[in-house]
């Protein structure tokens, strides 16, 4: 029963992922990655009453206040009042960053299976690594800075799966802490940067 | 009792505590002595680990974490020293300069934190800590170019890391431990796991292609930042993968060394293309760095001694390329320009630093008499049984030689009428690459009396 709901769990973040490349509003997107941050925070509490783990349940509550909370509203209260926000950021490519991200699924699974399962044996590993390639791809799709943040936190998010999935050990939590943290700098330097210089969006840097 | 090797945390973290202090003088003067004192430790560290490896609790150093160790606490002190010059040219600042110092003393605690850990996880998180000091570190002067290449340098190094993680993670799971000299893998889940720390940390060691942020990071940092992440950020992950490369071995996975050998080649060759057509002279020398790490890959997965002269190649690369983006923050205050085509008579008008460059340049392009010239010869006949690497490493070599010490030769030739330097700004850059001078002579006679 535990593991079908872990299952579920997975496959709804999955599901919020799609939603996230398709979002071409920065305000839902935020709110979307806000949601699979709580998703994946019940999911890691899950694993930590299942396995008794009071590491996994400080893990899950730290997921739940910082990538759930603290880093949406942050991100939230930096474009309050600012119209340009109130726009689509990407009008073109949708569907072929939906379909990328369909095709990326397929990798990930086939790369689960032949590089990971031999070695974990664990249903469901998939998961994780699909969330990873996706992340990967919002970053990769988007062009500004707060877009590819978010890239960031699903990546993180997606390691943080992984780690809870597949290694019962402190690692992770220090791991996941740093991610936090890291997270959070990286926050705090765009939005200053952003301040300073509008809109940060990655040019091609010469040569 | 406390250990030896925790002195090598303790006194960077005290430059940290002491240069948040809000006096500029104690802020500069503790880090010069915090980063003299580490120099001091880790030459009497690498003296002792010549009689054998030494083991503290998480903390392991062999000769060669000790050589890396020598490198970051050497340029921590060099860059600190230039930094005094240097804060005094920077005008506007992004991020307060009160934070550069606390900033720099991290930067290196990160560093020298990952390189002494015999624990991989731990490894990984010196690593990751680094990125965002550093990041932070590239943004210090107000310019959008800096901002941005420090927030593509966040990201794809963040992403890389991530993918570490993954290969961190099998190690764990299928080793149950992350004492890398302790881990025993199968063959299947070593090839795993080192084809996901190829890609991991090959971003942190600018592998192509995954050396995007590279360029710009270093082109766009402080110079002694710039020195810092090119002459011992990129050795520290080198050391990392080495260190899950050298699992690899012991867990029987031999087909890993073609993949890293061939990843360091083409690396080395896409590097040495690229010196060719730059403009924009730091941006030159990352790519010169990304060549040299390029080739030092390819050494370590040749093994043996071709692997001591990987690290005996950075050791000069890491003077040498300190020395030389030193350099550039010289000639940027004189000439107020990166292009290369607006610096001429670099030996004319600023003479210590244009001997630095054209020095600088020859070390890290493998000319002798430098010890460079040695060890790429050693990796070089190494890679004979596989003749396509071979072909790759000797065309990267000779094409980055011909290519930057002609920009080189053209910026230090011709007349120009600039303003003098102060000499102690002239005198780190060229203290540096005398450094890399001396070690090669030294080299030369170990070998003449050896043999």
């Amino acid at each position: 029963m535990i593991s079908v709901a872990i299952e579920f769990i997975g496959t709804l973040i999955i599901l919020t992922a799609f939603e996230m490349l398709g979002q071409s509003y920065i305000k839902p997107l935020i709110n979307t990655m806000a949601f699979q941050s709580v998703l994946l925070a019940i999911l890691i509490a899950i694993l930590g009453f299942q396995k008794g783990s009071l590491e996994l349940i400080i893990l899950a509550i730290l997921t739940l206040v910082v990538r759930g909370y603290i880093v949406p509203h942050v991100m939230k209260w930096n474009i309050r009042g600012n119209k340009i926000w109130d726009y689509r950021e990407m009008t073109t490519g949708v569907p072929a960053l939906v379909i990328t991200g369909i095709f990326l699924t397929v990798i990930g699974y086939g790369l689960y299976q032949t590089a990971f399962y031999p070695l974990f044996k664990i249903r469901g590993g998939a998961l994780p690594i699909i969330l990873l390639l996706l992340g990967f791809l919002l970053i990769i799709a988007r062009k500004n800075a707060l877009a590819q943040m978010v890239g960031y936190i699903m990546e993180e998010n997606a390691l943080l799966y992984a780690g809870t999935l597949l290694i019962p050990l402190s690692f992770i939590l220090e791991a996941g802490i740093l991610l936090d943290v890291i997270g959070l700098i990286l926050l705090g330097v765009i939005l200053a940067e952003e301040r300073e210089y509008g809109i940060l969006e990655i040019e091609e840097l010469r040569g | 009792m406390i250990g030896l090797l925790w002195f090598l945390v303790i006194f960077p973290l005290g430059g940290v505590l002491f240069s948040l202090l809000p006096y500029p003088k104690v802020k500069q003067n503790s880090t010069l002595v915090a980063s003299l004192i580490t120099t001091i430790l880790s030459i009497y560290i690498i003296c002792k680990v010549l009689r054998g490896d030494i083991t503290d609790g998480w903390m392991f150093v062999d000769i060669y974490s000790a050589i890396i160790i020598l490198l970051i606490s050497c340029v921590y002190f060099l860059s600190s020293a230039y930094s005094v010059y240097f804060l005094k040219t920077v005008k506007d600042t992004f991020i307060s300069v009160d934070f550069y110092y606390p900033l720099l003393n991290l930067f290196a605690l990160s560093m020298l934190f990952t390189a002494v850990s015999a624990n991989i996880g731990l490894m990984w998180i010196g690593l990751e800590t680094s990125t965002v000091v550093s990041a932070l570190l590239i943004v210090l002067e107000k310019k959008k170019a800096g901002a941005e290449a420090a927030w593509r340098y966040a990201i794809i190094a963040s992403a890389g890391m991530g993918i570490a993680l993954l290969s961190i993670i099998i190690i764990q799971f299928v080793g149950k431990t992350l004492i890398w000299y302790n881990v025993k893998l199968s063959p299947f889940a070593a090839s795993v796991a080192l084809a996901l720390a190829l890609v991991g940390f090959g971003t942190k060691i600018g592998l192509f292609p995954m050396h995007t942020w590279l360029p710009d990071a270093h082109g766009s940092a402080p110079p002694p930042i710039s020195a810092m992440l090119s002459a011992t950020l990129l050795p520290v992950a080198l050391l990392t993968y080495f260190r899950i490369f050298l699992i690899a071995i012991a867990s029987k996975a031999y087909h890993v060394i073609g993949l890293t050998a061939f990843f360091g080649a083409i690396t080395a060759l896409v590097a040495s293309i690229l010196i060719i057509q730059q403009q924009n002279f730091k941006r030159m020398f990352a790519y010169s760095t990304m060549d040299v790490m390029g080739i030092a890959v390819a050494g370590i997965a040749f093994g043996g001694k071709a692997a001591e002269a990987s690290f005996l190649l950075l050791i000069v690369h890491a003077f040498a390329k300190s020395g030389l983006f030193f350099s550039t923050g010289n000639i940027i205050a004189v000439y107020k320009t990166k292009k290369i085509e607006n610096v001429r008579g670099l030996l004319n008008s600023t003479q210590l630093t244009g001997i630095t460059m054209v020095l600088g340049a020859l070390a890290v392009t493998g000319a002798p008499p430098f010890a460079s010239f040695i060890a790429e010869l050693v990796i070089l006949s190494y890679s004979f049984k596989m003749p396509l690497i071979t072909a790759m490493l000797a065309i990267s070599i000779f094409t980055s030689f011909l290519a930057l010490n002609y920009h080189v030769a053209k910026m230090s030739f011709g007349d120009a009428k600039v303003n003098k330097m102060p000499v102690y700004a002239e005198l780190i850059p060229f203290l540096s690459v005398a450094i890399a001078l001396v070690f090669s002579l030294g080299v030369w006679i170990y070998i003449e009396v050896m043999l």
